[in-house]
């Protein structure tokens, strides 16, 4: 499996006990240079190097394609109040995931509400820490969904509240 | 401040379901929020903190501030505000 990812995403990641799980879950992750470029903390320097260096993100060559795809999300945010206001580095995640067909991990809304509400954009799948971890789990790669949550929580400064139930 | 978009939003078929949602992380992050480390913070900060709390727009927020992705994301961390992933 493959992947697509963000700059926040990867910024809580590598704050995660067990993050070296996302190597177990896709084969590689596609991110943009602007990833790069944001990341800042000695931290997530020294995870996103690791990974580099095994060949595990892979720097999406940008194609004018996707620079098109990107384009267009971010329009789209703009006009539809539905759809928070997208920054071109996450529609390049959701651009690359729709390109090559691959998972987006992200936690952003933009992101989510435009797969949602448009066409053109639902056949792309999502992934946030949630989705992320129930698929661990479902692989058998967590043992504890709940308590997995709760790690995350307290390492990434998440919180996983149910829908209709607090 | 995002209530006019939300009202656009509502007028041109905002999902009841994500409108909840919306509702439901914010009132999370007011809650959960370190409320006098934010009011602790040089003006043009809090202000970003405040419309981190109400929008959970973190890239607008970290313009607001005028600080890089990351920097501004640990404030966010340090001013306890969480990142609220509804399930289910």
């Amino acid at each position: 499996m493959i992947g697509s990812m963000d700059t926040c995403f990867l910024i809580d990641w590598s704050r995660y006990g067990r993050r070296g799980l996302l190597e177990e879950a896709f084969d590689f992750v596609y991110v943009t240079e602007d990833v790069l470029r944001e990341v800042a903390s000695e931290e997530t320097l020294t995870y996103v190097s690791g990974l580099l260096a095994r060949g595990f993100l892979v720097i999406y060559p940008l194609r004018a394609e996707a620079a098109s795809v990107a384009r267009r999300a971010v329009e789209i945010s703009a006009r539809d109040p539905r759809v928070p206001v997208l920054d071109p580095p996450e529609a390049l995640a959701l651009a690359m995931a729709r390109l090559e067909g691959c998972v987006c991990l992200t936690e952003n809304k933009g992101v989510l509400r435009l797969v949602q509400y448009y066409e053109e954009f639902s056949g792309v799948e999502v992934w946030r820490s949630l989705e992320l971890l129930e698929h661990l789990y479902r692989a058998g790669l967590i043992e504890d969904l709940e308590a997995e949550l709760e790690r995350y929580s307290r390492e990434t400064g998440h919180v996983f509240p149910k829908r209709g139930g607090r | 401040m995002c209530s006019l978009r939300g009202e656009a939003a509502r007028r041109v078929g905002l999902r009841r379901e994500h409108e909840l949602e919306d509702e439901l992380e914010r009132e999370v992050r007011r809650e959960m929020a370190d409320w006098d480390f934010i009011r602790r913070q040089r003006p043009r900060v809090r202000a970003a903190l405040e419309l981190y709390v109400e929008t959970g727009d973190l890239r607008l927020a970290q313009r607001v501030a005028g600080m890089g992705l990351e920097e501004f994301y640990e404030l966010v961390k340090r001013a306890r505000i969480p990142i609220v992933v509804v399930r289910g």
